[in-house]
């Protein structure tokens, strides 16, 4: 008798108890509202066993989502939850894919309860300039050609981002010295004094864009090979910059969608900066174009030298509202900031000197990091190089 | 006679053996049974800074066995947690509400890490890690 | 019942003896199964003062082959190949006094080592270096032992050393070498009092191993896993770190009480404590673990022996702890790794209780055996166990026939069952590896399996008269039949001389 209890296992050991109605706390992050599941997938898997068992879709209780276990052995658990969800983050839509896991939790008939916490992840301020190229380009006779201008801009977020009313702004003021005047007001601390602005036309969700992924913006959305051998194909631009306002606009309208016209400086035709002294930004756009015109038009003033009163009508995008900018440069000559420097505190120096033409051809774009996102430090000194070759060549 | 002194002798020499044998059977090797710790991972944020709620996921890796401890249940700046007395290096990554000096209310991202840690007490644990925030 | 089993025993031992020719009694009290009821009592180097009747020398060459159909122990190989030549003598000195000694070369190979890159495994298990290739190995072993006993009036004292070197190497990736220095020492004595010896004894040892894997392929370089027991293993300081050594130290005592004739109460208890800890060289020595072994038996028993009768009852019980510490090791600084604590995350508890009866006649012996064995061990963290019992019977008959003047014949026989009566495994399968995870299922699955054995051997001395040394040869053949469907076959042939 007593070696029996000494040499073999009781079998008091092997009665198996049961966790019912466990349950698996997805907490979704404080940071974001109107949280929707839209899909989910999860499993316990029992670490002695292997035993896999997939859960029950979860149930919405307050701002989190509450999964009930089916009747489950007691013990330790590998959990996996996986998933889609769409939320809202600062007024931006957005939608992410998820995957938590805890291991080696512990189920048992005093401890039914387990939480897990869906990350957090960078949803807004998602899109930056990946490619700004608008040197023009050489024909075979050496002439200029400068309507091939293009611009990239790519989510470099975690999660599916909506392009829709960011806008793409040109700054009203140049860089170089020969740029700067005592504007009155000077709004740069706190808007960007725009010359030219388009915006992406869309409901809310019309337009989205996957991390990673990538909108081309053209100013004439052609296939500029034929006009130019040594130009490029931008007939596949998911936009185009088309001045549509009504009479003088010499703009053509070609294939692609076309960004709202908001406001542009010319009447005829908008051609970017070939000389790459002006900044370039991109914003999402909080009012439709009546209010913002209303609200937003500002025309600074200054008087020169002569006695002249110079204007300068413009629009003004608060900073608040900027995803990202970019100031180019003359390497010699950069006289001023034209946006506030908060915004971006270097710039890129797209040509040697005011006589440099070789940098015809070539595109701005920005550094990668090693985990393959693009490095924005909000100073294009650090994070953009000039002169590269164009994607689109 | 004799056999009387013979088995007087044999006790003697029995008692004296079992004596010895017990002195011993019982220095043996001492097994070190005490496993486990309550560890309490706090997180820093300075003194500027009142942790009003995290929500956040640690992972506490095991440098020796490299085995993964998981659990999302703070109170506070805190979480406890039973581990294997062990060094251990520490991930933390969620989002956090705080409140600055002036009392107004932040909510950010953060992350709290550290290579190393020991959590080597038997009975309670404690270590302090400093939050760095992501945005 | 038992009466008529005696009855039957009688009637046989009878028949036999007419059929009996004489047998030499040094050659029986050499060779004869009776030894069996004296052989814990010659661990006391002051009781080999009786331990035979002549002196003798022995010269021979031996060789034993294993073979299993599938490794029963993966560790262990699916068998072994090693001849040896040894000598043993046993010389009395004077009437009082004796010396013995014993020399052996052995140099042979083991087959299929996997999960092993140590030698010695049997000793310190679960503390190895180990890879899931491992392959055939090549083993050298060294062995010299002597002693000295002396009887003094009632007074018996005697002392023995017993060294071995051995080193077992793979000539092919993973490369493993290991050297083994073993040095024991022991010393007893005994008194006599009244009809009995009653002695005590006490043992000290000193363990060395150098152990390391290398790789001489390129693209073959991979890691080696520091086992810490089920399949666990020291995470940290595994892959690169191939090149570890074991430092042990130990000692036992012992008490016995046997009858100075061959008739009378005799036990033995016996209490060993080692520990074996194992250093890594590639990180200034620092500990990884500290194996600690307890083994401790007791024999109680009963025999006699009235002319060419003799009959022998015992109880034994014998339980082997292995306990493994892992030493946590914190940050380094410098070339110094402290240690923050020690946890004894690995346990084995062994336990084997049998009882025997023995039973001879003249040139016949029966020896039956039937017992349980017990064998636990766990992991702490996270939890795992394996367990199995087993209840055995095993039952063995020997024949002493003298064939004409010169020639005798010791035949032998054994047969023996050992049925699986329990067994248990508790693993965290969901985090194993699948290469770990089919190492512990094979282990289990020929832990709580059931055997059957059988063993048939015959030994033939040659001496004719006019001859001042003899010659002898010894075949035997043992086989066991796993429930697993899996056999393991053994062969064992000496030659030798002895005079």
């Amino acid at each position: 008798m007593v070696a029996s209890t000494l040499f073999f296992s009781c079998s008091k050991d092997d009665e198996t108890t049961f966790v019912k109605n466990g349950t698996v706390t997805i907490e979704m992050p404080i940071n974001v509202s109107d949280v929707v599941l839209n899909s989910f997938e999860g499993t316990a898997t029992n670490v002695q066993s292997g035993t896999v068992t997939t859960l029950p879709t979860p149930v919405k209780n307050g701002e989190n989502y509450v999964v009930t276990i089916p009747s489950l052995e007691e013990g330790k658990y590998n959990l996996v939850a996986k998933g889609n969800i769409s939320f809202v983050k600062n007024g931006v839509a957005g939608t992410t894919d998820f995957e938590v896991n805890s291991n080696n939790v512990e189920l048992t008939e005093k401890s039914t309860a387990v939480k897990m916490v869906v990350s957090s992840f960078k949803a807004e301020g998602g899109f930056v300039f990946s490619e700004i190229c608008t040197t023009g380009t050489l024909t075979p006779q050496n002439k200029n050609y400068n309507n091939d201008a293009y611009f990239i801009i790519t989510n470099n977020s975690d999660v599916v981002l909506y392009a829709d009313s960011v806008a793409l702004i040109e700054s009203q003021y140049q860089s170089g010295s020969s740029g700067i005047q005592p504007w009155d007001p000077d709004v740069r601390p706190y808007a960007i004094p725009a010359g030219t602005v388009f915006m992406i036309p869309g409901s809310g969700t019309d337009h989205p864009v996957a991390p990673g992924e990538s909108i081309i913006i053209a100013n004439n959305a052609m296939d500029h090979r034929t006009a130019n051998e040594n130009s490029y194909d931008l007939s596949k631009a998911d936009f185009e910059v088309y001045l549509d306002n009504g009479g003088n606009s010499m703009d053509t309208d070609y294939d692609a969608a076309n960004l709202d016209y908001i406001f542009c400086y010319t009447q005829t035709i908008w051609i970017p900066s070939v000389q790459q002294n002006r900044s370039y930004a991109i914003a999402r756009m909080k009012e439709n174009k009546e209010t913002f015109l209303t609200n937003h038009s500002e025309t600074p003033t200054y008087t020169a030298t002569t006695g002249k009163i110079m204007e300068s009508k413009q629009v003004q995008i608060p900073n608040e509202w900027v995803l990202d900018a970019v100031n180019l440069g003359t390497e010699d000559d950069f006289g001023w900031f034209v946006i506030s420097e908060t915004l971006d505190a270097g710039f890129v120096a797209g040509r040697a000197n005011s006589k440099d033409t070789t940098q015809r051809g070539t595109a701005i774009k920005r550094k990668k990091d090693s985990t393959g996102k693009y490095i924005d430090t909000n100073n294009s000194t650090n994070d953009m190089e000039a002169r590269q070759t164009p994607s689109l060549k | 006679m004799s056999n009387e002194i013979q088995c007087k002798d044999m006790k003697k020499i029995l008692s004296i053996v079992m004596l010895l044998m017990a002195v011993v059977l019982s220095a043996c090797h001492q097994d070190n049974d005490d496993y486990m710790t309550q560890a309490t991972i706090s997180l820093d944020g300075g003194d500027t800074l009142k942790i009003e709620q995290v929500q956040a996921m640690a992972h506490l890796t095991n440098l020796n066995s490299r085995h993964v401890t998981s659990t999302a249940d703070f109170v506070g700046s805190k979480v406890q947690i039973e581990l294997l007395r062990g060094a251990y290096q520490a991930h933390v990554e969620g989002i956090l509400s705080y409140t600055d000096l002036q009392g107004k209310r932040y909510v950010r991202s953060f992350r709290a890490v550290s290579d190393y840690i020991e959590l080597v007490n038997s009975g309670m644990s404690e270590v302090k890690l400093s939050i760095i925030f992501l945005d | 019942m038992e009466k008529k089993l005696h009855i039957i025993l009688l009637l046989l031992c009878q028949f036999l003896m007419i059929e009996a020719a004489t047998l030499d009694s040094v050659y029986t009290d050499r060779n004869s199964l009776w030894r069996y009821t004296r052989i814990e009592a010659l661990q006391n180097p002051a009781m080999m003062t009786r331990a035979y009747l002549k002196s003798y020398t022995e010269l021979s060459v031996q060789c034993d082959y294993r073979k299993q159909s599938d490794a029963f122990c993966l560790e262990q190989g699916t068998g072994f190949l090693m001849p040896e030549i040894s000598a043993h003598s046993y010389v009395r000195l004077t009437p009082s006094s004796v010396v013995w000694g014993e020399a052996a070369y052995a140099n042979g190979k083991c087959f299929d080592k996997v999960y092993n890159n140590v030698a010695d495994m049997e000793l310190l298990y679960p503390d190895v270096i180990a890879d899931s290739i491992g392959g055939d190995t090549k083993r050298e072993r060294y062995l010299f032992s002597g002693g000295y006993a002396a009887e003094n009036g009632p007074w018996l004292i005697g002392g023995e050393l017993k060294f071995r070197a051995e080193q077992e190497y793979r000539t092919y990736d993973p490369r493993m070498r290991s050297i083994v220095s073993d040095l024991t020492l022991k010393a007893g004595m005994a008194r006599m009092v009244g009809k009995y010896r009653l002695g005590g004894h006490a043992e000290g040892n000193i363990y060395r191993q150098t152990a390391d894997v290398d790789f001489y392929g390129e693209t073959n370089g991979m890691g080696e896993l520091q086992m810490t027991g089920l399949g666990t293993s020291y995470v940290r300081f595994s892959g690169s770190n191939r090149d570890i050594f074991y430092e042990g130290k130990g000692g036992a005592i012992g008490v016995d009480v046997t009858p100075d004739e061959e008739s009378g109460w005799f036990g033995h208890l016996r209490h060993a404590l080692h520990q074996y800890e194992r250093l890594s060289d590639e990180y200034n020595a620092m500990p990884l673990t500290t194996l600690y072994r307890q083994q401790t038996s007791i024999t109680v028993g009963w025999k006699r022996k009235t002319g060419n009768r003799d009959q022998a009852y015992l109880l034994h019980a014998s339980y082997d702890k292995r306990a493994s510490d892992e030493h946590v090791v914190g940050s380094a600084s410098g070339q110094d790794y402290p240690i923050l604590t020690d946890l004894t995350m690995y346990k084995q508890h062994r336990w084997d209780v049998y009882a025997a009866a023995l039973y001879g006649c003249d040139s016949w012996h029966l020896l039956a055996r039937t017992g349980l064995l017990s064998h636990r061990q766990s992991y702490a963290y996270e939890e795992r166990k394996m367990e199995y019992a087993r209840l055995y019977g095993e039952l063995t008959v020997q024949w002493l026939k003298p064939v004409g003047k010169d020639l005798t014949l010791n035949l032998h026989a054994a047969g023996g069952y050992a049925g699986n009566i329990s067994s248990k495994i508790l693993m965290p399968y969901a985090n194993m590896t699948p290469s770990i995870t089919d190492y512990i299922n094979h282990s289990y699955q020929y832990q709580k399996a059931s055997y059957t054995q059988a063993e048939l051997g015959i030994k033939a001395d040659y001496q004719p008269t006019k001859w001042p040394v003899g010659v002898f040869g010894q075949l035997a053949t043992r086989w066991q039949f796993c429930s697993e469907s899996e056999h393991e076959g053994n062969l064992h042939l000496t030659l030798g001389i002895i005079f």
